[in-house]
């Protein structure tokens, strides 16, 4: 580079000189971020778009790709194992982000207060965030147990069981057991966004609802919610997204078994299971349109800031 | 009176937060230092164990010592150690790889005027809707067709690209609550823009740095999806360990818990240390919209 930056643009070649070596800089510093990206999301979501029109085998000699024109969005649509799975979907997903949601804001809700130890209890609630799923996935487990779990042991010592419940066998409770172990590695960062947001209420709209003799509820209602409102809608969306994907929960509990299958685990034992990668690519692309649609409803509550 | 009441109701409930926040992970660790009959015991008649023994990591982390417990299939062997070793490589490779990718991106994205910059955030945040599987599928296909499903680079590389978007989207944020006013002056001294930046601006935005290298460490560390289809036996996360141990271990759930709690101590630690810059980071973006 050369010293023209330090003198001031005086003509307009000049600045427009500058200018271009200022866009030039910036698409210098954005071209690796971008061309990873490019190579390694956006090539291999075409890549997969191509897929769900193929007829993919695998055999000894790697893989043969064929046309195979809509057959797989047909197949999709055909499938009747499918429709479970999509309801299990939508009911694993409400549970988990509703769950998550009503812990998450009364663990904001108490922790928001002041108190001795609040320190403590704030910094302990990021450790269901930071613990690996597989690792919240196996200590759950071990709780669950049906043979020998605590949670049945003191279940039946309270009196409320006779006999301990197959919690991941028995279909009347598997997905639900999933769901109880998500909510509580979901529920941190929700409790941590809405105490960030409660901070930035300020202190005179309570002072002035208590001089109206706002009850705590009324403050509560018509003070909290409405300031929290948009972070509310944009975590429900982003939870959602998040547990519409959810993987490493289902793989280490049950691996999909005892009706346990949600759409994204199927999208990886078609794929990597089966070796379905046509059809494991037109599930996962259903579900990306999905995410899309509500990412344009997030979008349009939300416009991206400009400078 | 009910004033006193209701404090003690009010602890009472920062008590059942706790303890549903602590107790899971706390029993964890105990069926780790008991053996597995006595952890039985407890477990299922609340029976108090006599004596407790850290036996489960002696022999996970140190192979060489000989110790007394029932060796399972990892137990007295290096498993673990390579495991940890090999996930330490992936999530700092993977960390610096998403940060220097994130950052560079998202300066000129928070300050320089250039066409088309609007497209690009918002290609940024469409990016991140991806689910990982929908890009897994192809990107197994053509690791495996270069032959490096397995290795190193086959895993960091697709990961870090994944997690580059959400780490640049973090920056500008943090770019743009700089004052502009500092490096102006530092361009018209005469700095370069990449002085400038390198000088002025990244010790300022220190804090979204710390942040955006917690959080990636941390994703990195305990990532599974991309693992399980991208490596194996050369590579194999701590992830990949945790969840492939019961079909060999036979649900040996001492030895399972004991590489649990070891997988989790060094995201925990970094988090509870570094805590104060993680939330900062993870919430602020999403609060000042």
């Amino acid at each position: 580079m050369t010293d023209d930056g330090a003198k001031v643009p005086s003509t307009r070649k000049k600045g427009t000189r500058i200018q271009r070596r200022e866009i030039r800089f910036a698409l210098l510093l954005l071209a690796p971020c971008l061309g990873l990206i490019i190579a390694l999301e956006s090539f291999p979501v075409f890549f997969s778009l191509f897929l769900t029109f193929q007829s993919v085998h695998a055999g000894m000699k790697g893989l043969t790709f064929q046309f195979a024109g809509l057959a797989n969005w047909q197949q999709m649509f055909s499938d009747p194992a499918l429709s479970p799975i999509l309801v299990r979907t939508m009911y694993f997903t409400s549970l988990d982000v509703g769950l998550s949601f009503l812990v998450g804001l009364f663990v904001a809700l108490v922790l928001n207060q002041d108190f001795w130890g609040k320190r403590f209890a704030r910094v302990a609630l990021i450790l269901p965030w930071a613990i690996p799923t597989v690792v919240s996935g196996r200590m759950f487990g071990l709780i669950f147990h049906s043979g020998f779990g605590i949670l049945n042991t003191l279940l039946i010592k309270i009196g409320l069981i006779n006999t301990g419940i197959l919690w991941l066998t028995d279909t009347r409770f598997s997905i639900n057991t999933v769901a109880l172990a998500q909510v509580w590695t979901h529920f941190p960062l929700l409790a941590l966004f809405f105490l960030a947001a409660f901070e930035t209420i300020p202190e005179e709209l309570y002072d002035a609802a208590k001089i109206d003799g706002a009850s705590r509820w009324h403050r509560f209602r018509h003070v909290t919610i409405p300031s929290v409102r948009n972070i509310i809608l944009m975590m429900l969306i982003i939870t959602t997204i998040a547990s519409f994907k959810v993987f490493d929960m289902i793989y280490i509990m049950t691996m999909g078994y005892a009706e346990t299958m949600v759409w994204y685990f199927n999208v990886f034992v078609q794929s990597f299971k089966y070796l379905y990668f046509d059809y494991g690519a037109t599930l996962a692309y259903a579900l990306f349109v999905a995410i899309l649609l509500l990412t344009a409803v997030y979008l349009k509550l939300f416009p991206l800031r400009e400078q | 009176m009910r004033r006193g009441l209701g404090r003690a109701f009010f602890y009472l409930m920062v008590l059942a937060i706790l303890l549903y926040i602590l107790a899971p992970v706390a029993w964890m660790f105990l069926s780790t230092i008991l053996w597995e009959t006595d952890f039985v015991r407890l477990s299922s008649d609340l029976e108090i164990p006599k004596s407790i023994n850290f036996d489960y990591y002696v022999t996970l982390l140190f192979p060489w010592i000989p110790t007394k417990v029932e060796y399972g299939v990892f137990g007295g062997s290096w498993f673990l150690i390579k495991s940890v070793t090999d996930t330490t490589i992936v999530a700092l490779a993977t960390t610096a790889v998403t940060l220097v990718l994130g950052v560079l991106a998202a300066y000129p994205l928070a300050r320089i005027r250039f066409p088309r910059r609007s497209g690009v955030l918002t290609f940024l945040v469409v990016v991140q809707m991806i689910p990982g599987l929908a890009i897994l599928i192809p990107i197994f296909i053509i690791m495996r067709s270069l032959g490096l499903i397995d290795t190193f680079p086959g895993y960091i590389l697709p990961l870090a690209t994944y997690f580059a978007p959400f780490v640049a989207w973090m920056m500008v944020g943090f770019f743009q609550s700089t004052p502009v006013e500092l490096e102006d002056q530092a361009i018209v001294d005469g700095c370069s823009r990449w002085g400038a930046l390198t000088k002025i601006v990244l010790p300022l935005v220190a804090p979204g740095l710390v942040a955006s290298a917690v959080w990636a460490f941390l994703s990195s560390w305990g990532e599974f999806m991309f693992a399980i289809v991208l490596t194996g036996s050369r590579v194999t996360p701590i992830s990949v360990l945790i969840a492939l141990a019961v079909g060999e271990v036979q649900a040996r759930w001492g030895w399972m818990c004991a590489q649990a709690i070891i997988a989790l101590l060094p995201p925990v630690v970094l988090a509870l240390l570094l805590q104060k810059y993680l939330v900062k980071g993870l919430t602020a973006g999403a609060i000042k919209g």
